[in-house]
């Protein structure tokens, strides 16, 4: 796509935001302000509650989820859904009637004796019984596991490495020759991001991207991780004395890579610092490079790397 | 980075200027956000009883002030041909460092509004003077693929000294803090200004190298003294970054739940990790800045900035009770380091030894101080109108907001790419 197309589409989606159709289902988001539903109003949809005041009157239906996060909701007609509330206050008048549960993980519950609950009412706190609480893993299972992620990111990379190895070649190029700035974008993003996640997942309408961006995160994370066994299977390959470095080698790499994270990251405080390290290279190698597809040079380095330099797939009998 | 490289061939002169531009520039810095921008207020509202407004419209005054000389002697520096000379720029320094001295000291005895005010024009005069001639030392001391690294360390010491040490906000601890520093500084500057040495000979020569001549985003044949469009689009932004910082952050240290996410937190622990944060994010943006596109830099520091003012705005309405978390700072830190060392290092990029006066005045006194002084001057009035908090952080969202993505549209317009000239190449060989 080009960038005019890209600019094109930046300002058409803000458009998009107004064609909305009239459907039966909506979604309600309540961000500040007085809002009241008067006798005979009937809404369809989920409500959710950020911030202000929401009067649910007698006599009015609300059918669809309450979800709560702050603000006030008075509630004095019919909620046909369940009632979540992760903080703020839920009034529940002599009149009302909520046919669903009501989960409350925070926030306040001011219930009148006359009002009625249909479903089963969780009011938090409850504490998770000591032996509930998973126990350490034993050394069995941590080799079981370690060994089958290793084989199947190693699988994973031995695909990869079929099917596009230029791309991965300049993962795993960035994450050689420039390992400082790669380490250091992603530890950027790695900074900006969760905030950004949290953010959107607190507008609740956004939830679904944050999935999917977590998704992608994961995936990224692990095509980095990839080009690192790249790097690996490269020494691998002068070490066996071979001239070309099939894509099976890079998949044993790849293992190998993903094993001794997995390892390493059961010691303490060294663990976490060096998976923070392996996650930070390889986020930041796959950004650098846009996924692959464009070479990175430094922005203050005239000429591009020769990439033949460093071009394990050119003579590969293994794709 | 070229730092290696002279301590490999043991080139102390050299390596020396490193450690007299970042110990000039630190200090400096840590001067400017601690005994300037909180000591004068402590000075003016708890020590003089001036109203709130009146000090917040002194220190627009101050901005207003530093920016018309910088200004001033940028353009005069330029003119005589001061960018190229590194004894009269350090003599300049001097001046500005023995100014300061003699204002700290005069602190106590500041007991009207009339010595206030005087007191804040000629701190606006010593900071004015200050930035071109300072700023422009960096093509004497700093190799240009250096700079990212340097500005992050200055970045990095400033801050973290400003968090560890700072734990009584007053003016007199202030004082007593920069008495210890600047009179030794004073005395060391002055020697270096006024006395022959054989290495400040070499210092003083090597901005005729290419590796220190011409700034990364300048052309080697370019000889133009007229400010660029370049330079002009980086003081745009960097003035849009300044100013959504400044017109938020003024607001948010007179909001109790925020304060315990700043440096006016009580708490060693909270002042510590903001240090520490402040420090990990100058050395990912010294690293960055050497290799990112200035595209992507001002992107970054935009979009960060945005999100934190987003992120900040969501605490304000969402858990208006509720003390912010570390995770809020730690991002605003970043955003702070990333554009600091950015405006550190820029300036001298986008110029040569010829322009660097100017066009560091020019840089600093149009986006930092320029903005300090209208978003000053802003929040003055929306609290005098009694704008409630929520309202005010909308409006500093919608800045960013339309500042990053004006920038976002941008960077996806086809605009013909700049490649550095043959000097940068000269130096990658």
């Amino acid at each position: 796509m080009s960038r005019l197309s890209l600019l094109f589409l930046m300002l058409a989606l803000p458009l998009l935001a107004g064609c909305q159709g009239q459907d039966a289902y909506t979604v309600s988001v309540i961000l500040s302000g007085q809002h009241r539903y008067d006798q005979g109003q009937h809404l369809v949809g989920d409500m959710y509650v950020l911030g202000g005041r929401v009067e649910v009157s007698d006599g009015a239906t609300l059918e669809g989820a309450l979800n709560m996060l702050a603000g006030d909701v008075v509630v004095a007609g019919t909620v046909k859904g369940e009632v979540t509330a992760l903080g703020g206050r839920l009034t529940l008048e002599p009149e009302a009637l909520v046919q669903g549960p009501i989960n409350l993980a925070g926030g306040d519950l001011d219930r009148s004796p006359g009002a009625t609950i249909m479903g089963s009412v969780d009011l938090g706190g409850e504490e998770v019984p000591w032996d509930d609480l998973p126990t350490r893993r034993s050394w069995s299972t941590v080799i079981l596991q370690t060994l089958l992620s290793g084989l199947a990111v190693g699988g994973l990379a031995h695909v990869m490495a079929s099917l596009a190895p230029r791309p991965l070649g300049r993962v795993a190029q960035a994450e050689r020759r420039y390992a400082q700035v790669a380490t250091a974008m992603g530890m950027l993003v790695l900074i900006v991001l969760p905030a950004l996640l949290v953010m959107m997942a607190f507008t609740m309408v956004l939830i679904p991207f944050v999935l999917v961006l977590g998704l992608a995160l994961l995936l990224v994370i692990l095509y980095g991780w990839m080009g690192l066994g790249l790097v690996v299977g490269g020494w691998l390959r002068r070490w066996m004395g071979r001239s070309d470095q099939p894509a099976w080698v890079t998949g044993l790499g790849t293992a190998g890579v993903v094993m001794v994270i997995n390892l390493l990251s059961l010691i303490p405080v060294l663990g976490l610092i060096s998976l923070l390290a392996a996650v930070a290279l390889a986020l930041g190698a796959v950004l650098l490079t846009r996924l692959g597809l464009h070479t990175f040079v430094p922005a203050t380095t005239e000429s591009p790397v020769d990439l033949d330099s460093y071009r394990p797939w050119s003579t590969s009998p293994g794709r | 980075m070229d730092f290696l490289h002279y301590l490999r061939a043991r080139n102390w002169p050299t390596l020396l200027g490193y450690v007299l531009f970042i110990g000039m520039m630190s200090v400096g810095y840590y001067y400017n956000v601690t005994f300037v921008q909180l000591g004068l207020k402590d000075l003016g509202e708890r020590i003089l009883g001036l109203e709130r407004t009146t000090v917040a419209a002194q220190m627009a005054l101050l901005a207003l002030i530093t920016c018309v000389v910088a200004l001033m002697t940028g353009w005069w520096m330029q003119r005589r041909g001061w960018g190229r000379s590194l004894p009269v720029k350090l003599r300049l320094a001097f001046g500005v460092v023995v100014l300061q001295t003699l204002l700290t000291v005069a602190t106590p005895w500041i007991l009207n509004s009339t010595l206030f005010l005087l007191w804040i024009v000629l701190t606006s005069v010593s900071l004015g003077v200050g930035v071109p001639a300072m700023f422009s030392m960096t093509v004497d001391l700093i190799p240009v693929r250096d700079r990212g690294y340097v500005a992050a360390v200055i970045t990095a010491l400033s801050y973290l000294a400003a968090a560890a040490l700072a734990n009584d906000w007053t003016v007199g601890t202030f004082t007593r803090q920069m008495l210890l520093i600047m009179p030794p500084g004073a005395l060391l500057v002055g020697l270096l200004a006024f006395k022959r040495f054989d290495f400040m000979d070499q210092l003083a020569q090597q901005h005729r190298q290419p590796r220190f001549a011409h700034g990364r985003f300048v052309r080697a044949t370019d000889e133009a003294t007229r400010p660029s469009r370049r330079l002009m689009a980086f003081i745009l932004f960097m003035f849009a970054v300044y100013f959504v910082d400044s017109l938020g952050f003024l607001r948010l240290v007179d909001t109790p739940i925020f304060m315990s996410g700043t440096w006016q937190s009580q708490a060693l622990g909270a002042r510590m990790f903001i240090g520490l944060a402040h420090v990990v994010a100058a050395a990912i943006a010294g690293i960055l800045y050497a290799a990112l596109s200035e595209r992507s830099l001002l992107m970054w520091s935009l979009g960060i900035f945005a999100l934190t003012h987003f992120m900040t705005m969501f605490q304000a309405r969402l858990l208006p009770d509720n003390d912010a978390t570390l995770g809020m700072p730690l991002l605003y830190a970043t955003a702070v380091s990333l554009y600091t060392v950015l405006n550190f290092a820029v300036w001298a990029d986008l110029s040569t030894p010829r322009t660097i006066s100017l066009n560091s005045a020019l840089g600093v006194a149009l986006s930092g101080w320029t903005a300090t002084f209208i978003s000053t001057a802003l929040a003055i009035q929306w609290q005098a109108g009694g704008m409630p908090l929520e309202r005010h952080l909308a409006l500093v969202d919608a800045a960013a907001m339309i500042f990053f993505v004006f920038m976002l549209v941008l960077s996806l317009c086809p605009v013909g790419g700049f490649r550095p000239g043959p000097l940068l190449r000269e130096v990658e060989t």
